[in-house]
């Protein structure tokens, strides 16, 4: 991926906090699943998680739209806190586009049905001005001709990139990403990752699991290393693969890098 | 990327897991969470408890402390309840003391309950080796031979008889291989047919004479008991167990043939399946009761236990098919292939490659089809034959017992549930062993 | 034989009728087809021999004689003087009725207890668990013998009976009895039409709100409260109706409680404890099958799609209603159609119990009557494989429709007439299938779903006589109609059919067959056949012009209507 230049014009990072994670707690059962989490992502962050598998990535990300309940301690997105208010959940889960590793496409409906279900139920858009937004979108993640087909019939990486159409229909001010690439053959992870690095060159906010290591040194501004449940490491991505602290961080790289 | 120094952060030292907030785990936050949730799941769960809380001991009440064991009729039974102290209603299981043995055996002839009871006793044995794969395979030897050993056992007579019906099977052995390896070189196929021929014709012509004979020659029989004798459990599970063994060959025959590419065979296995699924089983039973003589040439005319055994082994071998065809479908289209292209012939990669395989995909479905053939035999009841509910209407006709009616259906409710749950449970640790078998 | 020229292509030789894979299917199917010609001749010959050896004939002549027996819980007039035709006939609306009643209440146990399995309310949830396993373990027979047991030795007699409560609280105003159940019925009165009719008025209200909100949505994307609404015109309008009606004095329905009258109940709607019986033991036999099919259709929706409606800022409840429940019904309905089936084959039962189904007339007392034990089977089996046939051809359209919508993953498994057909015809597979080469074929594909559609219509012929001429000296057998009356009344149900299925499914080939019957339509009325006769009651021109015009709208709407269309037909063009 070393072929493709940057634009890194739009990609600036202002200082509007977008996410704000304090002393944040999370246990599944007796199970200490995150221990004390402390992250603060600026708006226009591109921010890489990765980590031994169970270490607590999914669980982090997840936490952020509250598809898991935290225990102890504070997130807030945009300003908003979340607690169990659902007003609030519902304000925060519209404004936050996720995107999981196995697409998680409604197979019912079709592509451009899935894209426009939740502006129409959820923003109350027109039919008609959610259909263009989505043809948009759509025709940004390079399978415009694909919207009349259902799910069944697309291939791994185009469904992937449906999902990501399908979140940003929402015009998400973050994006949250779930290992978006791992169920993906090698020839379609690449049009996956061009997809979300047009994303990146556009400015948006990303919380990105992966373990792309090359789109992590082309996009990210900070990687998050984690294990057992909390952030072992963290820095720019120039530093963090050519000068990791933490045994931990080095013996995880090699082990992904290794091979 | 201004701020990119101030990001950088490394953890001094792990942080060792705690305990989570107390009230997100443990007995008292379980309860919240699964009988709690909501007021109205509150009151789901109270109402639930309470039912639960009336309803047990009110059961063994009424099924143990207050129940009478040992009378002579009902009012009898009546007067030491009352004399016990007991108010409200009480079971009186002294009518299934009295009648357990017809319950068991029907009118069978007491002085021969050992023949049954001996015929169960191998058909455990002859099961095993069955159900339990690590059993020596020479004890299928007597699973073949068993249902002969079983008919003859229970309804007595010659022995000769089902000697000679089963060298109708030995007949047909000795043809196909006469014909197919020995004598001639035919097809496998004609020599199966062949084979077939020759045992219909065995069983026809030869068959009964030859009983005959060998009976004059070497006279070895038990006493005879009528059909109409058999009733209870004991039909129930005659019925049951002859229905199941018989219906799973047959179902694997019409499910093939409903699969294969020749059409005229295909029409008449889809005809006879869609037929059959598509009436109840009490018809067929009117049938097998009233009609199936008519189909016989005239003058013969054999059991109605035996007609019976032969309808709802037809109903369930339909069933059976379409179990079978499911899991025949559900083969990936490879499978055949790579069986063709090994050089397989047909039968050979059917029994070799598809059918283990399809076979142990419907399990499941196979175990339901056998649930539902044994719940089905009670129907024959209502063509008159004494199964266990059959014989609930004279005992409940009984003056001495009238107006007893939980105690009778509840004892064979009973029965047919340890049976059926018994074989789903068994279906359910097959299905599981499946699952890890495949991984 | 000729000398071998070709060694690949050989001359012919005996041995290769089986060795040869171009003869051997033919040899083989040849063989059986031999075989199974001389069993069926073998068994028609016995039958014949044993038929004249007893004297007995092959007719069904004694259908047209008097029954002789009393049938004391019927839905039509019926008296020991009526044929056995009529007594038939009472006896299969009576399975009807028990399988109709049956199928509500099983489905409404069956949904109630499959999503109360799945609840995290752990009490609620394993006593579900322990009435779906020990209904279904034990034989349904033993069930409805036990309740009918129950019913006769255990209740009160009349006398002594009362009205049954609610815990106490609400009086249902049901007697339960030895005798019977006696529930309150409603009494309609002359203002009744009215009430009808706004109850007629309300459904239609209630669509055409249905499509304002819809509008309304497409435009600005406001969404506005459909289900209270409806909800509200459906039952509301009738009973403001009902209201003004009683408040001037004339109440048009009025609620009739049995009462009691000497040694029995009087009034209201009675209903005998065999039927009662036979209907719980089904439902809650049957409501233990579909409850199973209900938590494994919810269940097979994979978790990932609630996260992603969540994600996505939908709420539990829209998440239910746009993604969940369209998914998880695929997965429910087609079994749960079987299970209706085995509800409606189960009620054969009622038998053991003396309530007087088909099987309990025509296969109990006329059988045992007549000694016509070949035709009243026939009949009989007759009669339950056009049931089981229709409700298959049903769950197969809807089958086929929901493949059409999503392809990729298997719908189920449904063994029906549909399925024979798609195994005996090529061209229906590919239809199905999806592959646009085929579209000649449609034809072909057109003339088998007629014969399918066809047999349909005989048998909501049948239906519709049944009920439209309540009167049994009207009530002649079919086949002794003369011809024109057959054909004609056949294509005025058939139209009905058709009509009903292009408006229920929208489907493609039920386009051809409204066309053919338009075409019959129009040539018998223009050959002069008396159409309005059919349904004498009936104002003049109403049936004749009346099914044209359901026919001609049936394929207007089929062709211009504006819904989304979800036919095959339809996809292909749209994808090209
Ligand atoms: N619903 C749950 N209940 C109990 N434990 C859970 C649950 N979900 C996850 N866990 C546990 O929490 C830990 C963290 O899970 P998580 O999915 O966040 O890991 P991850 O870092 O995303 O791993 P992977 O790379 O394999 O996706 C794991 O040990 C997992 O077993
Ligand atoms: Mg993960």
């Amino acid at each position: 991926m070393t072929n493709t230049a940057i634009d890194t014009s739009n990609m600036v990072v202002s200082d509007e906090v977008a996410v704000e994670i304090v002393n944040m707690n999370k246990w599944y059962g007796e199970f200490h699943v995150l221990r004390d989490i402390n992250l603060t992502v600026n708006r226009g962050e591109r921010i890489v998680i990765c980590g031994p598998s169970g270490s607590g990535k999914s669980t982090l990300i997840r936490c952020i739209n509250r598809l898991e309940e935290h225990q102890k301690g504070k997130i807030v997105v945009d300003g908003i806190e979340l607690t169990s208010d659902l007003k609030n959940i519902d304000k925060i889960r519209s404004e936050v586009g996720m995107v999981f590793q196995h697409f998680n496409l409604f197979p019912h409906l079709t592509i451009l049905e899935n894209c426009t279900l939740a502006p129409i139920w959820v923003r109350k858009t027109p039919r008609r001005e959610a259909e263009e937004i989505a043809m948009h979108f759509l025709e940004k993640v390079k399978i415009p001709d694909q919207a009349h087909k259902y799910p069944g019939q697309l291939s791994g990486g185009q469904q992937q990139r449906v999902a990501i159409a399908r979140a940003l229909c929402m015009k998400p001010r973050i994006m949250l990403f779930d290992e978006p690439t791992s169920a993906l053959d090698p020839e379609m992870i690449k049009e996956v990752l061009d997809t979300m690095i047009e994303l990146a060159q556009e400015g948006m906010t990303m919380l990105c699991v992966t373990h792309e290591m090359g789109f992590a040194r082309q996009v990210a501004n900070r990687v998050i290393f984690m294990d057992q449940g909390q952030i072992v490491e963290q820095n720019e991505p120039e530093e963090f693969f050519l000068n990791p602290q933490s045994e931990r961080t080095k013996l995880f790289l090699s082990q992904i890098l290794g091979h | 990327m201004s701020n990119a120094k101030s990001v950088a952060f490394v953890a001094t030292k792990m942080i060792p897991p705690s305990p989570p907030p107390s009230g997100s785990v443990g007995p008292i936050h379980w309860a919240r969470e699964h009988l709690f949730p909501t007021p109205l799941n509150a009151l789901l769960t109270l109402v639930s408890i309470a039912f639960v809380l009336w309803l047990t001991p009110e059961i063994i009440r009424w099924a143990f402390i207050d129940a009478v064991w040992k009378a002579g009729s009902l009012a009898e039974c009546r007067e030491i309840a009352r004399a016990a102290g007991v108010e409200g209603s009480f079971a009186c299981w002294a009518v299934i003391n009295e009648r357990f043995n017809q319950f068991m055996f029907g009118f069978y002839p007491s002085e021969l309950y050992w023949r049954p009871i001996l015929a169960f006793a191998l058909l455990l044995v002859a099961l095993a080796p069955v159900l339990f794969a690590h059993l020596p395979r020479k004890m299928l030897i007597f699973s073949a031979v068993y249902p002969f050993l079983a008919y003859w056992l229970i309804w007595g007579d010659s022995l000769w008889a089902p000697l000679s019906a089963m060298a109708g099977f030995a007949v047909a052995y000795a043809a196909f291989r006469a014909l197919s390896g020995g004598v001639v070189q035919l097809g496998l196929a004609a020599a199966a047919a062949a084979a077939g021929l020759a045992a219909v014709l065995w069983w026809l012509f030869a068959a009964s004479s030859a009983a005959e004979a060998m009976q004059a020659v070497l006279p070895l029989s038990i006493e005879h008991v009528e059909s109409a004798k058999l009733g209870g459990f004991l039909l129930a599970l005659i019925l049951g167990v002859s229905g199941i063994a018989m219906s799973l060959p047959l179902g694997i025959l019409l499910a093939l043939g409903r699969k294969s590419d020749l059409p005229v065979l295909k029409g008449i296995c889809v005809a006879f399946i869609e037929f059959i699924r598509g009436v109840p089983l009490i018809t067929l039973l009117f049938v097998a009761s009233t009609l199936l003589n008519y189909f016989l040439p005239p003058g013969t005319s054999f059991d109605l236990i035996l007609r019976v055994v032969i309808m709802v082994t037809l109903f369930a071998a339909a069933y059976m098919a379409e179990v079978i065809r499911g899991g025949l479908a559900a083969l990936p289209q490879g499978q055949y292939e790579a069986a063709a292209a090994l050089g397989l012939d047909y039968w050979k990669s059917m029994r070799l490659v598809i059918l283990p395989q399809a076979l142990k995909i419907s399990i499941p479905g196979i175990v339901n089809t056998f649930i539902g053939l044994f719940k089905d035999t009670t129907l024959v009841s209502v063509i008159g034959l004494l199964d266990p509910v059959g014989i609930i209407a004279p005992m409940r006709a009984d003056s001495n017992w009238n107006g007893i009616v939980w105690e009778f259906y509840g004892f064979v409710a009973l029965f047919f549930f340890i049976f059926c749950f018994g074989m789903s449970r068994y279906s359910m640790y097959l299905e599981g062993k499946l699952k890890t078998d495949h991984r | 034989m000729t000398a071998v020229t070709d060694p690949s292509q050989g001359g012919f030789r005996i041995g290769m009728l089986l060795s040869d894979t171009r003869y051997r299917g033919a040899t083989i199917q040849t063989i059986a087809l031999i075989a199974f010609l001389t069993a069926g001749y073998w068994l028609v010959d016995n039958v014949i021999s044993n038929l004249a050896a007893l004297g007995k004939d092959f007719s069904f002549r004694f259908m047209t004689e008097p029954a002789g027996y009393d049938i004391n819980q019927r839905l039509i007039e019926y008296t020991s003087r009526s044929s056995h035709a009529t007594a038939a006939v009472v006896g299969i609306l009576n399975t009807l009725l028990v399988a109709v009643l049956g199928c509500a209440l099983a489905t409404v146990i069956g949904v109630v207890a499959g999503v109360l399995r799945l609840s995290n309310n752990w009490i609620v949830a394993k006593l579900m668990t322990v009435y779906v396993e020990t209904v279904r373990n034990i034989p349904v027979l033993i069930q409805i013998l036990l309740l009918a047991a129950v019913f006769d030795e255990f209740l009160p007699h009349p006398k002594q009976a009362g009205t049954l409560s609610l815990f106490g609280l609400v009086d249902t105003g049901v007697v339960a009895t030895n005798r019977g159940f006696y529930v309150p019925g409603p009494v309609f009165h002359d203002g009744s039409a009215w009430v009808v009719g706004a109850l007629i008025v309300g459904i239609l209200l209630s669509i055409g709100y249905a499509r304002h909100a819809r509008r309304v949505q497409q435009d600005t994307g406001e969404i506005l409260p459909v289900l209270p609404v409806r909800l509200g015109l459906i039952v509301g309008l009738p009973l403001v109706v009902m209201l003004v009606l009683s408040a001037v004095g004339a109440p048009p329905i009025t609620m009739e409680s049995p009462v009691l009258k000497g040694f029995n109940f009087q009034g209201g709607i009675y209903m005998r404890n065999s039927l009662v019986a036979l209907w719980l033991a089904l439902s809650i036999y049957t409501g233990a099958f579909i409850a199973e099919n209900v938590r494994a259709g919810i269940l097979s929706v994979p978790k990932g799609q609630t996260e992603a409606a969540y994600a996505l800022g939908l709420r539990p409840r829209r998440t239910m209603q746009l993604v969940i429940l369209p998914q998880a019904m695929r997965v429910i309905i087609p079994p749960l159609i079987s299970q209706y089936l085995n509800l409606t084959k189960n009620s054969s039962l009622a038998i053991a119990v003396g309530y007087m189904d088909a099987t309990g007339t025509l296969g109990g007392i006329t059988l045992n009557q007549t000694g016509k034990e070949m035709e009243t089977l026939m009949l009989l089996m007759a009669f339950y494989l056009s049931i089981s046939l229709t409700i298959s051809m049903v769950m197969n359209l809807y089958n086929e429709q929901v493949k059409l919508v999503e392809r990729t993953s298997a719908t189920g498994f449904a063994p029906s007439l549909g399925h024979l057909l798609n195994n005996v015809t090529g061209p229906w597979r590919n239809l199905t299938k999806g592959d646009a080469q085929h579209q000649p074929l449609y034809g072909v594909a057109g003339w088998l779903n007629l014969v399918v559609l066809l047999y349909g219509a005989i048998w909501l012929a049948l239906l519709v006589y049944l009920f439209l001429m309540d009167t049994p000296a009207q009530r002649e057998p079919y086949f002794l109609w003369p011809t024109s009356r057959q054909i004609v009344f056949l294509a005025l149900t058939a139209s009905t059919m058709s009509a009903f299925l292009t408006i229920v499914f929208k489907h493609f080939r039920a386009i051809d067959f409204a066309a053919l019957t338009l075409v019959l339509w129009v040539a018998a009325s223009l050959l002069g056949v008396d159409l309005d006769g059919l349904a004498a009651d009936l104002p003049d021109g109403v049936v004749t012009y009346g099914g044209f015009a359901a026919q001609v709208a049936a394929i207007a709407y089929l062709l211009f209507g504006k819904r989304p269309n979800l036919t095959y037909l339809n996809r292909v063009k749209e994808a090209g």
